[in-house]
């Protein structure tokens, strides 16, 4: 016989359509718990789902049909009283053994979700705190009491404007229900979610181990998704920075120009539209979700940057690094030749080697030069745009970081450009995605076909960013 | 990854000292030989057995080493930081990010490079130390020790020496003394002692530094390739909680109807009401019902116990005043079932609080929620009237009043609109098109907009009271200056406007034209023109305002790429559906705020995903919305043509 103690039971129970499938969806991570729907009832049996680590069950939650009946349920409980002072929960079992209580019966889901409760370890009655405290869950926290079982008063919807959480607390009190906890399955919440566990533990002790368990196992889970959901935005983000399209070859007429110009514009568009979708996926991936669950607004990039730029980071370490090294060579090497030779050169070598040295350090633009003289030129996210799309990843990341997955309507991710102005970033990899530029082949938008993962630096900065936004979101 | 690199050399130099120590110790024996087998052993064996337990540790334990190591790692980092700082936060920050990096294998990669270093520079330093100490002491070495006998260590040396013999050659590595025993420059001596020197250095780098110094290139050449091959991690998430069904579903139980589907005695009059879980925060009943005889509340088994031994038998109907955002559940529907028993006439079901629904709920949802509460209305037979009574206009009053009475719905239920007046006011919008290309202009628009007041006004029920007090404010307003109009419409009307209507562009688009529509309708239209609007076309009209007001007045110095002002095919969008909306909200006058609702949503639909105006690139173009969002419109108000 294995010493190992049965998993902490849990029951959710309340009246129907005050969001226990929800619940069980959130706090399950499991978009495919039950069937949610407005309308009364859905749910009509018990259903149980289990938290797992590993293959350790740590918990088994139970979903239960609503208490849809309360006053007739109450009614015929109390009404089989014989004795003031007769145990409740023996009411309880006279109630369940009756022929109401069974099934295809006036109350039969009540008594199946009231089975389920005297079971448990913990009952988590679901409220709806938008509806206004009525009599008849006074009758369902009446009946719930018999079972002697620990009962924590769940406030959902808590974040709807509607909701009124102060009247639920206070109502609650009223019948010696202090542990009230929010806890919106749509707008999900950490803290809310520790806050329950915590208000579990409390009355569950004996269970502590699995509740910190589970509790681990969530904080782990959310480190997890936070640093892949960062590495795909980092990617995105570096693909986006690094991405220069070059228009096609004009002649000097103006309007060519500016045609060729808003077609390289419209090809660097769509692809960051394109690429920034398919990242929205991956995130959504990450977090348990379907990309259509992410609703981004139209995306407000009109500062793409042209002309040639002989000036980005790439650019200049090249010429940098060539005149610190091999152009100082050779500028020293001309001047050694030029005293061997007593003078005779007038510092001729010196200046070849300076010639040399200054066409080192330009030629590695030289296909910039090439561009400049065809008329060519590069077309490249501006700053701004670049913000918006870090922005607007950062608010992907923390939409999802903040959906329940009980959620039904898509996560809108609003960020407009006016906040690029606004809102600061915080963090460095602002600073780290001005590395990518003037590196076209990182990029998969300007050189789909040269672009290769394998570049250690791409990666190296990639990753970098990812650090950088993860920390965003940490704590 | 400076800070790793320098991490990695402060662990090489670590073991450095480490090694230095170590080996400084074991050739120090006071005069008497050095333990050359103990030596090997210790300098060798050390760093293997730490190994060799915490690879077996990761291999027994490897289900709790990850949490083990994350755990204890981080705590431990972050033990330290709180000590010699103070700082909790830092603490807390050191300790996450620790956890999050050894949580990644590139996390665990540098920790192998870092240990790898760490037993290099260990090794490295030992065979330096060997070296230096032994070039300036003439020291003895021997087999034994004081743990380890001479024959074990004799057979140490043979066996950890044969693997060496290409660098060694063949030593005799027998024992030999140091000074004064034997001299330091006795050349036996000194061969041997050198035979023993090159047996530790060689033992030293071949069991221990050339392993470790592969294994650190191994992982850094790793870390290397798999920064090269880099993708961002999409891993499969692991199924952390499972599902299983405990028993089947249990069939809802029937119930049986008071009375038989079909007599809903309709012309029967009401001469009381009761509340069924209505909340005490609702708006105050109209006088339509509070002129009846009040039975209290149906929410308590002591409410009904109460209302139904007050009801006696009676041959007049009560309504039941009931609240729409609630479930119609089975507790409900036997309620009523029981009153309905009780009574033995049908009663009227009023459902009060659409508003509170709609804006609480997806519009879905709350079309759903309305035909539930139709479903149980229809199985039990009653009779059923939706009737925001916060937000009753003209016609829902006369409409509730009647059937309170007993009017049947017959004589109420307005027949399909003809769409004369909706066509006469497309055409205005066609003729603006063809005659003013300047559509979009405020000044075009609110030509338009007047022309289409004037053909609805005649259909205008001049001695309708408003309900919303704002509303007959609207006449005194100047039609010339639509600027100060929006900001009088905003500040009296936007606390009005719903949450859910705030965020939706489509309304907030549609209500910019309505807050320009309202200011040249007061000129020709009497305040009753905006009576039977639902508060929210006013208020969004508010909330327009500011977004107009707010475009005509965007700094000079905002970049002129960043400027977000719509272009022509927008505006021109934007202007049709305007002064398509004011058609259509003039077309639906009196009727219920719901059929406004559903007739303006209808009109969003036109829209595309984002919820925008159309984008209308020319009059063709809006010719061919007009008609669509006519054929729309008419069909969904019953499709009379």
């Amino acid at each position: 016989m294995s010493d190992s103690p049965q998993p902490l039971r849990i029951a959710v129970v309340g009246h129907a359509n005050t969001g226990k499938t929800s619940l069980l969806q959130t706090l399950l991570r499991r978009r495919d718990f039950g069937i949610v729907s407005p309308t009364g009832g859905t749910t009509r049996s018990v259903t149980a789902g289990e938290i797992l680590d590993e293959e350790e069950i740590l918990a088994i939650i139970l979903d239960t049909p609503g208490l849809e009946d309360s006053i007739n349920l109450r009614n015929m409980i109390e009404s089989s009283r014989t004795d003031r002072r007769e145990d409740p929960r023996s009411l309880l079992d006279r109630f369940l053994a009756s022929p109401a209580a069974r099934d295809s019966n006036e109350l039969a889901m009540e008594a199946a979700s009231l089975e389920a409760a005297m079971n448990a370890d913990v009952l988590l009655y679901a409220i709806d705190a938008r509806d206004e405290p009525q009599p008849r869950h006074l009758d369902e926290l009446a009946v719930l009491g018999m079972t002697a079982r620990p009962l924590i008063p769940l406030l959902n919807f808590t974040a709807r404007p509607e909701a009124d959480a102060d009247s639920w607390r206070d109502a609650c009190a009223r019948q010696g229900l202090h542990a009230t906890v929010s806890f919106d399955a749509i707008v999900f919440d950490d803290a809310g979610e520790a806050r329950l566990l915590d208000a579990i533990r409390t009355l569950a002790p004996a269970r502590s181990d699995a509740i910190d368990a589970w509790r681990r196992l969530r904080e782990s889970e959310r480190t997890d998704a936070i640093a892949g959901a960062s590495e795909v935005a980092a990617d995105f983000l570096s693909d986006a920075a690094a991405a220069i399209i070059v228009t096609e070859p004009t002649s000097r007429d103006a309007t060519d120009r500016e045609r060729a110009f808003d077609a390289a514009t419209a090809t660097l568009l769509d692809g960051l539209l394109e690429h920034e979708a398919r990242a929205m996926h991956r995130i959504a991936d990450i977090f348990g979700f379907s990309g259509r669950e992410a609703d981004a607004a139209l995306l407000e990039i009109t500062d793409a940057m042209g002309g040639v730029d002989f000036a980005d980071t790439a650019s200049l370490e090249r010429a940098g690094l060539w005149a610190a090294g091999t152009g100082t060579g050779l500028v020293a090497a001309g001047a050694i030749v030029d005293l061997a030779v007593g003078g005779i050169s007038l510092g001729g070598f010196t200046a070849l080697g300076a010639v040399g040295a200054a066409i080192g350090a330009i030629g590695g633009s030289g296909s910039k030069i090439l561009r400049r003289l065809r008329g060519q030129d590069e077309v490249r996210i501006g700053e701004t745009g670049l913000t918006l799309l870090h922005l607007r990843q950062r608010a992907t990341i923390d939409a999802f970081l903040k959906r329940g997955h009980a959620a039904i309507e898509p996560a809108r991710i609003e960020t407009t450009v006016s906040e690029t102005f606004t809102t600061r970033t915080d963090d460095e990899s602002e600073k780290l995605l001005t590395e990518a530029r003037g590196h076209p082949t990182w990029s998969r938008l300007s050189r789909p076909d040269e672009w290769r993962a394998g570049r250690h630096p791409r990666a190296s900065l990639a990753l970098r960013i990812a650090t950088s936004l993860a920390r965003h979101f940490d704590g | 990854m400076a800070g790793a690199t320098l991490s990695i050399l402060m662990l090489g130099v670590l073991g450095g000292i480490a090694g230095a120590s170590a080996t400084g110790e074991l050739l120090s024996q006071d005069g008497g030989p050095v333990h050359a087998a103990a030596m090997l052993m210790i300098l060798v064996g050390g760093p293997w057995c730490f190994i060799l337990i915490r690879t077996m540790l990761l291999l027994v334990i490897r289900k709790r080493s990850g949490p083990l190591l994350g755990r204890l790692v981080p705590a431990g980092f972050g033990w330290m930081i709180a000590r010699s700082n103070g700082d909790p936060d830092l603490s807390a920050a050191v300790a996450g990010r620790t956890a999050s990096m050894l949580a990644a294998g590139s996390g665990r990669r540098l920790a192998a490079v870092g240990s790898g270093t760490f037993w290099s520079g260990y090794a490295f330093i030992s065979i330096i130390t060997i070296w230096f100490v032994t070039a300036r002491v003439a020291l003895g070495f021997g087999w034994e020790s004081s743990w380890l006998p001479a024959e074990l260590g004799k057979t140490i040396v043979e066996i950890t020496s044969a693997p060496l013999t290409p660098i060694l050659g063949s030593p005799t590595l027998e024992p030999v003394a140091g000074p004064p025993i034997a001299a330091a420059d006795d050349p036996q001596a000194l061969a041997t002692r050198r035979e023993w020197i090159l047996f530790l250095s060689a033992g030293l780098g071949v069991y221990l530094l050339l392993p470790m110094l592969l294994w650190t290139m191994l992982q850094a050449a790793a870390g290397h390739l798999a920064a090269a091959h880099w993708r961002p991690r999409v891993r499969s998430r692991s199924q952390t909680s499972r599902i299983h069904r405990i028993e089947e579903d249990i069939a809802p139980p029937e119930i049986d109807p008071a009375a038989p589907a079909g007599d809903r005695n309709m012309g029967v009059p009401c001469d009381r009401f009761v509340r069924l879980d209505r909340p005490g925060t609702a708006s105050p009943l109209p006088p339509a019902i509070t002129d009846l005889e009040d039975f209290g509340h149906l929410d308590s088994r002591e409410s009904m116990a109460t209302v139904i031994s007050r009801i006696g038998s009676t041959s007049q109907r009560i309504a039941i005043v009931a609240w729409l955002p609630a479930t119609p559940d089975r507790g409900v529907r036997r309620r009523i079932n029981e009153l309905q028993k009780a009574t033995g006439i049908t009663p009227l079901l009023v459902l009060d609080g659409g508003e509170t629904l709609r804006r609480r709920e997806s519009p879905a949802i709350a079309a759903t929620r309305l035909t539930d509460w139709r479903t149980l209305a229809s199985e039990l037979g009653i009779e059923v009237l939706e009737c925001d009574l916060a937000n009753l206009t003209e016609t829902s009053r006369s409409n509730l009043a009647g059937r309170l009475k007993g009017i049947a719905p017959s004589d109420f239920e307005p027949s399909p609109r003809d769409p004369k007046t909706l066509d006469e006011s497309f055409a205005v919008i066609g003729r603006q098109l063809s005659a003013t290309p300047s559509l979009p202009d405020d000044q075009a628009l609110a030509t338009c907009l007047n022309e289409i007041a004037r053909i609805h006004s005649a259909r205008l029920d001049e001695s309708s009271q408003g309900w919303r007090a704002w509303g007959t404010r609207l006449h005194e307003l100047d039609p010339s200056n639509p600027a100060d109009g929006l900001k009088m419409i905003t500040t009296r009307g936007l606390e009005l406007l719903p949450g859910g209507l705030r965020s939706h562009a489509g309304w907030i688009g549609i209500g910019g034209i309505l807050g320009a529509a309202a200011c040249a309708a007061a000129a020709v239209a009497a305040p009753a023109a905006l009576v039977s609007l639902p508060a929210w076309a006013g208020t969004g009209a508010g909330v327009a305002g500011i977004l107009k007001i707010w475009r005509g007045t965007r700094p000079a110095s905002t970049p002129a790429a960043l400027d977000q002002t719509p272009g022509t095919d927008e505006r021109l969008g934007e202007a049709v559906l305007g002064a398509a909306t004011v058609s259509v909200l003039w077309w639906m006058q009196g009727e219920r705020e719901s059929a406004i609702s559903a007739a303006l949503s209808n009109l969003l639909q036109l829209q595309g995903a984002d919820a925008r105006p159309p984008r209308l690139a020319d009059e063709d173009a809006a010719r061919r919305w007009l008609v669509e969002a006519r054929r729309t419109v008419v069909d969904a108000n019953g499709g009379a043509d």
